[in-house]
């Protein structure tokens, strides 16, 4: 009597669908090997089954394994999942202009570009893992860098690999576990890339940290502590960490599916500090200003000292962030269908658009934002969706305007209507729109007004 | 079925043109003018940074009953590719911005707000701008127009204050330019007939009591010295009479790339203010030197 199969895990596994079916190729692969063994062996095996001596039974064992798992792996790449996809696009800026920013960075953003060409190798034992993930890039010009290392030890409470784990602990460079499209893929997801909030938030996705994560039941969790210096970072401590204070970071989650309809949500905290450095020492010096406008020194009025000055010293800030997010998934005969959204709150959390520094001015800088969008699958092969999102960078900025200090929003709203075309599992085209609306350029009467930079995005994507 | 098929399309027509206007506004191009004769920035109020203003294509909008607003201007002479002329003034209450252009040329207006009470005259708002002049300016006096509007749109009459553009060009007896196309070190040296001119030797070591010896040249200004851009990328030695009789060697060194890959430059010479010589060339990365070799040969020429 076969001994009974192991039970399915019934909720997913932790790795992407298409690593979880090369695991099942690999697993398939092995079983037939073993099995094409134990027809070719069967003879002899049947003699060495019914042994008239034990010497002779010592003699035949070497030659007639009987069980597959006892014959030993020669193939040291067996079990190794390579995966990677590359996402090559055109964009193109309503703000582009032929001309360069000062520094030099070009103005122009109207161009084709990879955005990013990611290999991911992974591999799955009982009790541990590892994944190291390389990203190519020429979004900032030609680079590429390693962007996930991940090392864990886990328990799949008794089951064999690759069902998920109950515990499970990690440490390397990880993606921050706050909301959901924070650690969604960028390759699975269809949107081309995150809502405006969370980039400014995180400007990337991983960082360097330990985090503790598994799933129970409809249970999930991910309990991080972090550098808080994420990779894209526009800061020299990107990937670093400049205070001792390590950034707590969590999402407890849950994920109840029923037939063809699953709700999935969670909520997530995040507790930092953030550092701003010091000035260094300055020496003596002399300084002119032309005050007279007449390109010539007025040495009474115009040279001004500048004492040397003592270094001042760099100085942390607290943040803090809060988000719930919530999604639907319903699958019918027209395709899958996605619902989704999110809202943060933070303080002193922006770090890659509107970056905060409360050192400056004593005030705490409140940001809200939120994201809702839907994504409908139109037969296996085409996709529609629509996403807004929203991103107040500090509810409680004032300017002036007309000699009156007023409440001024700096908030921006974007709406994404995307079409995407899908051959599934191995490509991807995608168009995107974004309206961004907001108050960065000004109206003919001096009042802020919506900035003339909408985009659009032509994406095709190839999955390894 | 073709009228269930009629009232569809017409319900799609009508959600795309409501998600058209709910995403829609009118929204402001913001190019930086770069290649505008003027370019417009101000500093709003408690903060140290400064902000580009607003461009619009077209004419300053006409007159339609708006605020009236006044301008000071401390300096009338001005120079092509100047940065941060100061202009200020104010406006009559009511005034949300001020629109700027020069009368005669330009393809747009610039707009910045008006932000700052007039503690002096209350009701008043006052205005403050930096400009910043394009480098191809003629050299002649050009009068600018400045108008508030209010908050209706509607506009002032605008007032108007005169520049003056001045040349960059040195004016000598003779004047030998060299300018160049990026951020490297380069040094002009010219060899006269009694020493080097050179950023080390900026008057070919002829001094007298008050300046200059008669009939030397002089250096007017190392560019991008030790890699810290300036700007300028020109170098001119000149003189202020008559040059020393002889023969003269032109030469450029590349003290530093600067981490440029290449460098074209522009040799001019001028007497009297009319050219004599204009002549182009080419320094690449293998070329510089930090000043240890003798440069490259760009021309000879007579005084």
């Amino acid at each position: 009597v076969p001994a009974p199969a192991p039970t399915p895990p019934s909720t997913p596994a932790p790795l992407s669908r298409d690593a979880r079916i090369r695991e099942l190729e690999s697993k398939v692969e092995r079983l037939s090997r073993a099995l094409t063994d134990i027809k070719a062996a069967s003879p002899s095996a049947a003699s060495a089954t019914t042994p008239a001596t034990p010497a002779t039974a010592t003699a035949t064992i070497p030659a007639t394994p009987t069980e597959p798992t006892a014959q030993p792996d020669l193939d040291p790449l067996r079990g190794i999942v390579l995966t990677g996809y590359l996402q090559a696009q055109l964009e193109n800026h309503e703000d582009s202009e032929d001309q360069l920013r000062p520094g030099g960075a070009p103005l122009n953003q109207n161009r084709f570009l990879v955005r990013r060409g990611r290999i991911k190798i992974a591999r799955e034992w009982d009790f541990s893992s590892v994944m190291m993930e390389l990203d190519g890039s020429t979004t900032k010009g030609p680079s590429f860098s390693l962007w996930h290392a991940e090392a864990s030890v886990l328990w799949r409470g008794g089951k064999p690999a690759p069902a998920p784990a109950l515990v499970k602990l990690t440490g390397g460079i990880l993606d921050a576990p706050f909301g959901y499209e924070l650690v969604e893929s960028p390759r699975t997801r269809f949107f081309t890339e995150r809502s405006v909030q969370s980039r400014a938030f995180f400007p990337s996705e991983p960082d360097l940290g330990a985090r503790l994560s598994g799933q129970v039941s409809w249970l999930r969790y991910s309990l991080a502590f972090m550098n808080g210096n994420p990779l894209g970072e526009p800061s020299a401590f990107a990937g670093q960490d400049p205070n001792n204070h390590k950034d707590f970071i969590g999402r407890l989650g849950a994920v109840v599916p029923a037939r063809n309809f699953e709700v999935a949500g969670g909520i997530s905290v995040l507790n930092g500090q953030g550092f701003v450095k010091g000035a260094d020492a300055t020496k003596n010096g002399l300084s002119w200003s032309d005050t007279t406008e007449d390109r010539r020194v007025q040495v009474d009025s115009e040279i001004f000292p500048l004492p040397a000055t003592a270094a001042s010293p760099s100085r942390n800030f607290r943040r803090w962030a809060t988000g719930a997010d919530l999604q639907v998934r319903l699958k019918t005969d027209a395709g899958a269908t996605l619902v989704y959204g999110e809202i943060q709150l933070g303080s002193n959390m922006d770090r890659g658009l509107f970056i905060v520094n409360p050192t400056l001015s004593g005030q705490d800088t409140r940001e809200l934002g939120y994201y809702v969008g839907f994504i409908q699958e139109v037969t296996p092969y085409g996709a529609v969706g629509f996403r807004t999102d929203y991103y107040d960078p500090n509810a409680d900025f004032l300017g002036f305007q007309s000699g009156k200090l007023i409440a001024v929003s700096q908030r921006i709203r974007t709406y994404s209507p995307m079409l995407a075309a899908v051959i599934p599992g191995r490509t991807r085209l995608i168009f995107q729109y974004d309206f961004i609306r907001d108050f960065y350029g000004r109206d003919v009467r001096g009042v802020p007004n919506d900035l003339a930079n909408d985009a659009w995005t032509l994406r095709l994507q190839g999955d390894l | 079925v073709k009228r269930a098929s009629a009232l569809l399309a017409l319900a799609l027509r009508g959600a795309a043109v409501a998600f058209l206007g709910a995403c829609g506004s009118s929204s402001e191009p913001a190019p930086t003018g770069l290649d505008e004769p003027v370019r417009v920035r101000f500093t709003p109020p408690q903060t140290s940074t400064v902000v580009a203003g607003q461009f619009f294509p077209g004419p300053l909008p006409s007159a339609t009953m708006g605020p009236p607003t006044s301008i000071a201007n401390n300096q009338i002479s001005v120079f092509p590719g100047q940065l941060g002329k100061k202009l200020a003034g104010v406006a009559g209450g009511g005034a949300t911005g001020v629109g700027l252009k020069f009368k005669e040329f330009g393809s747009g207006f610039w707009v910045v707000p008006v932000l700052i009470p007039d503690t002096n005259m209350p009701g008043s708002l006052i205005w403050e701008l930096l400009l910043d002049f394009g480098r191809d300016l003629p050299f002649e006096s050009h009068p600018l127009q400045v108008a508030a509007v209010d908050a209706d749109g509607h506009w002032g009459v605008p007032s108007e204050t005169s520049l003056f553009f001045q040349s960059l060009q040195p004016s000598g007896t003779a004047v030998a330019s060299l300018s160049w196309d990026s951020n490297a070190d380069l040094d002009l040296q010219i060899i006269t007939p009694t020493g080097v001119i050179d950023a080390k030797h900026v008057s070919g070591g002829m001094h007298v009591d008050g300046g200059v010896a008669p009939g030397a040249g002089f250096l007017d200004h190392d560019s991008n010295a030790s890699c810290v851009p300036d700007g300028r990328r020109r170098e001119d030695v000149i003189w202020s009479d008559l040059p020393t009789p002889g023969l003269y060697l032109a030469r450029v060194g590349m003290f530093s790339a600067c981490g440029e890959p290449a460098t074209n430059f522009l040799f001019e010479l001028y007497v009297q203010n009319q050219l004599q010589l204009r002549l182009p060339g080419r320094l690449i990365a293998i070329d510089a030197d930090n000043g240890a070799g003798p440069g490259l040969a760009i021309t000879n020429f007579q005084f």
